[in-house]
């Protein structure tokens, strides 16, 4: 199978990526906390997911590395046949879009209603499609280079920000831990985590261009552990310092970051958080951009994948005016409906793939074949 | 006498190195190909007519010996030659021969042979059967002997000439380092690195470019630090040029660079000394071209070209600090005025209230938007720049008091411009000119403007999508298949001890990884000064002893 990129990303690029993967969301909008009633067990939900997310991480990185020289789509096509594949295949592309376009209209909404409010967005959508098509045109590789540098800032300001307004924590807050309803209003947000860690059915594509493809289990391991942690912490501060007005802002990890002022002077760190957002989610649309492209042209068995990029580009700024009418229409989307989904998505795709696997084993010429090939 | 220029257009086909000569060259002359004739009278015609009777070429006949009337000729061209050398180690040994009587009867082949043993250059003596190595030996500043009746010519290394006294460097000043700088002769230069490197696995290799100057070129690098692939690529790259002269090391630089299109500088140039041994040192290669002080070192990154030798020779602390101020120079030059500009412009909300009242009262009346004004001011600065560089000395002062004059007042106060962009706009030139090597400077500068009509129409998003797609670039920019940015994109931490910072001598235990080749490490671990441990035996630990 022709992997059609020649690119290969270090073991510290892919954790970078997938960690980048999951902040995005985290650090500007938190969209969990809006499903929280009680903040004091915010952070139990985070917890919940993870441990869920840990079990789907684990079949997708160990199916990836049962057919470590193809991408998820190759073997899909291996496993479940010509037509059968082709369909799947699809949808799976169709799913690694729909995050590219859901976040580069994020990026366009929030920098129009945040940075510039009168400039129609479609400036915002085409200009940052176009830069992002070319830098998937010219491989992962240099996606990969700027995410690396760009990890370990987003990291540093999430810390930054929690310590610097512990001054404003009130940790009685954090006090009434009880479930009103029951347990059962932990599934709703729980859910709500764990479908943003659905996201790692990017590691399919990834996986077979890491340096070393037997580390990609302790890498995605430690990606979703470091996350589990800036995620509670940072749920955590929300709470201690919003109280009973967690879940009323918009976006309360900037109304956070907002609230950052030392000595009248160290302010303004929203702003910053910003720009390094806006770079984390250009990479990250980046990321399941190339996925798209690379995957689409290895489905269709073409040559080349850079043909692609412009077309795609296009259609990713369409689509994602489109699919959307604004900013409140897409967060209700991404609280209610792409949970469902993509949760739902990611078990059967991996339940098909898995129980096709058993029986080409069972019958004894798919996983062989693949381990020589 | 009629030349033709041949200009050839697949030179790119030629096969073996050095068939590129052909290409792109003048004409062949009837007098200057062929073999050397035997005839001494035919020779010495045949060489004036190849040179068209230059005023500057210097021919000797000289009559062998009382016992023979064998004539010998010498031909050099004069100031190229050292007229001692040629004196005492051509001319002199010529007289004392020819009254030998030991050579009763000679033939021209038994006083060709004499002549070779005997005469004294600075190499072997070597000889050449071709017109036109004959001539191309002449102007490289040898001295041709022939012998009337031998085909054969012997070639003197006699070169002398007047050259410039090493002085230290004017571009590149420096407190603590060594003062002294390249010169334009590349023997000089290579000897001058040699006497830092006092060990045999330094390589000088030497070829010649250019079908008309025949430019020397030195390619130096030390064997086992050097990768041995990079050192290949550098030489097919420098075979592969193939043009009628190299004068300097920037024309050589625009044939070999890896993207002649990106504004940032992939091969980096310097005269100073002490950069280049460390670089070789490093693991790089320093190319010398003859004719220019001006070295070229590759592969190169980003983070060499804001860095200068003070940092490695000042303790490590002011170093590592000096290197992130000139790091956040650079980020000034680059994004200063697009950060104002975008601030005053749609940000107004970034800026702390008192600030903004007085800026906003400032521009009261100032007839253009501040993306104008800020352009207006610009190149104001580019043009002051300029003219302070090429006017002559004694206009100076006349340009730098209308400059300040002008611009610094009159304009604020015509109302044309607001002085908080006065302030912008000069710290941003003052940064783009403290680059240690000014071909970074220029890149900033370049890109200044982009991102400065970037921040005018699309605010600071406009700012980030510039600095997103300078990221893009930075990281898909190579140098000789070394990344530009490489410490940072991709991240190596074990580069980054001699990037944005400099970490102590003695923690840099290995070379720069991703340049050195297969010996990687540099010096010994453990030798951090510590104060001598207590001894055991004697006296009280840890307190004075009585």
């Amino acid at each position: 199978m022709n992997l059609l990129e020649r690119g290969r990303i270090s073991g510290y690029q892919y954790f970078a990526l997938l960690v980048i993967t999951r902040l995005v969301p985290v650090v500007l909008i938190c969209p969990t906390v809006t499903l929280v009633n009680n903040p004091a067990t915010a952070w139990v939900n985070d917890i919940i997911g993870s441990l869920i997310a840990v079990l789907l991480v684990w079949l997708i990185v160990h199916l990836g590395l049962k057919y470590p020289d193809q991408t998820i789509i190759g073997y899909t096509k291996k496993l479940l046949g010509p037509i059968v594949g082709m369909l799947v295949g699809f949808s799976i592309l169709w799913f690694y879009f729909m995050i590219a376009f859901s976040v580069l209209r994020t990026l366009g909404e929030t920098v129009g209603t945040g940075l510039l409010e009168e400039t129609p967005i479609q400036v915002f959508l085409i200009s940052a499609a176009f830069l992002i098509a070319n830098s998937a045109r010219n491989g992962m590789e240099i996606n990969a280079r700027i995410a690396g540098i760009t990890m370990p800032i987003i990291i540093f300001l999430l810390l930054l920000v929690v310590a610097s307004t512990s001054n404003l924590m009130d940790p009685g807050y954090l006090r009434p831990f009880f479930f009103g309803e029951g347990f059962g209003e932990l599934i709703w947000p729980s859910a709500s985590v764990l479908s943003f860690y659905t996201e790692y059915l990017i590691i399919g594509m990834l996986l077979p261009y890491l340096n070393n493809p037997r580390s990609a289990m302790p890498l995605s391991m430690g990606a979703v552990l470091i996350i589990v942690l800036i995620l509670v912490m940072h749920c955590l501060g929300m709470a201690a310092v919003f109280g009973p007005l967690f879940n009323s802002a918009s976006h309360p990890a900037f109304a956070l970051a907002r609230m950052v002022s030392l000595g009248d002077f160290f302010e303004r760190i929203e702003s910053l958080i910003a720009v390094v957002w806006i770079l984390g989610a250009g990479i990250k649309v980046c990321l399941f951009f190339w996925a798209t492209a690379v995957g689409l042209a290895q489905l269709l068995d073409l040559k080349d994948f850079r043909p692609l990029a412009y077309p795609l580009g296009a259609l990713m700024v369409v689509i994602s005016i489109l699919s959307y009418e604004s900013l409140i229409g897409l967060m209700d989307v991404l609280t209610q409906a792409m949970i469902v989904y993509s949760i739902s998505f990611l078990i059967l795709i991996l339940s098909a793939l898995y129980l096709a696997a058993i029986i080409k084993n069972y019958v004894g010429d798919g996983i062989s074949n693949a381990d020589q090939g | 006498m009629r030349r033709r220029f041949r200009i050839s257009r697949n030179s790119k086909e030629s096969g073996t190195p050095g068939e590129h000569l052909v290409h792109c060259s003048l004409e062949p002359d009837v007098f200057a190909s062929g073999d050397i004739s035997t005839s001494i009278s035919d020779n010495e015609k045949r060489i004036r007519e190849a040179f068209g009777d230059s005023s500057d070429l210097s021919v000797r006949r000289i009559n062998f010996g009382a016992y023979s009337d064998v004539e010998v000729l010498v031909v050099h061209i004069d100031g190229l030659v050292d007229d001692q050398m040629v004196i005492q180690g051509i001319l002199r040994p010529i007289g004392v021969l020819s009254d030998w009587p030991a050579l009763d009867e000679p033939s021209p082949a038994d006083i060709y042979n004499e002549l070779k043993s005997r005469l004294i250059a600075k190499d072997e003596l070597s000889e050449v059967g071709r017109m036109e190595d004959l001539l191309r030996e002449i102007c490289f500043g040898n001295s041709a002997i022939m012998v009337d009746g031998h085909n054969l010519a012997l070639i003197a290394d006699v070169k002398g000439w007047r050259q410039r006294n090493i002085e230290s460097s004017t571009t590149e000043p420096t407190i603590r380092g060594s003062k002294e700088a390249f010169v334009e002769t590349l023997r000089t230069n290579t000897s001058i690195i040699r006497r830092r490197i006092h060990d045999p696995r330094l390589r000088v290799e030497e070829r010649t470019v250019g079908a008309i100057g025949r430019t020397f070129i030195a390619v130096v690098y030390i064997e086992g630090v050097a990768k041995d692939e990079v050192v290949q690529e550098v030489r097919d790259r420098i075979d592969r040029v193939s043009v009628d002269s190299i004068q300097g090391s920037g024309v050589l630089e625009e044939f070999i660079e890896d993207n002649p299109f990106s504004p940032f500088p992939t091969v980096l140039r310097t005269e100073r000394v002490d950069r280049v041994v460390g670089a070789l040192l490093e693991g790089r290669i320093a190319i010398l071209t003859d004719g220019t002080p001006f070295t070229l070192i590759v592969p190169c990154n980003l983070f060499m070209f804001l860095s200068v030798p003070d940092d490695y020779f000042e303790r490590f602390m002011i170093g590592s600090l000096l290197r992130l101020l000139r790091l956040f120079l650079f980020f000034i030059a680059l994004l200063l005025p697009t950060f104002f500009v975008a601030a005053v412009t749609y940000h107004q909300e970034m800026i702390p209230t008192n600030l903004a009242i007085s800026i906003a009262a400032q521009r009261e009346g100032i007839p253009f938007p501040a993306l104008v004004e800020a352009i207006i001011l610009d190149v104001a600065f580019e043009i002051l720049r300029e003219a302070t560089v090429r006017v002559p000395l004694v206009f100076g002062p006349a340009v730098s008091i209308l400059g300040v004059l002008f611009l610094g007042q009159i304009a604020v106060q015509a109302g044309l411009v607001s002085p908080f962009m006065v302030i912008t706009v000069s710290l941003t030139a003052i940064a783009s000119l403290s680059c240690p090597i000014f071909s970074m400077g220029i890149a900033a500068r370049m890109l200044r403007f982009v991102f400065l009509i970037l921040g005018g129409t699309l605010g600071l998003y406009g700012a980030i999508w510039g600095f997103a797609a300078l990221l893009i670039h930075l990281a898909s920019l190579r140098s000789f298949g070394i990344s530009y940015a490489e410490p940072l994109l991709p991240l190596v931490p074990a580069g980054l001890g001699d990037s944005v910072v400099r970490l102590p001598w003695w923690s840099r235990i290995k070379r720069p990884p991703f340049i050195a080749g297969p010996n990687q490490t540099g010096e010994a671990s453990g030798q951090r000064p510590e104060p001598p441990k207590p001894d055991e035996d004697s006296g009280p630990k840890g307190g004075i002893p009585r």
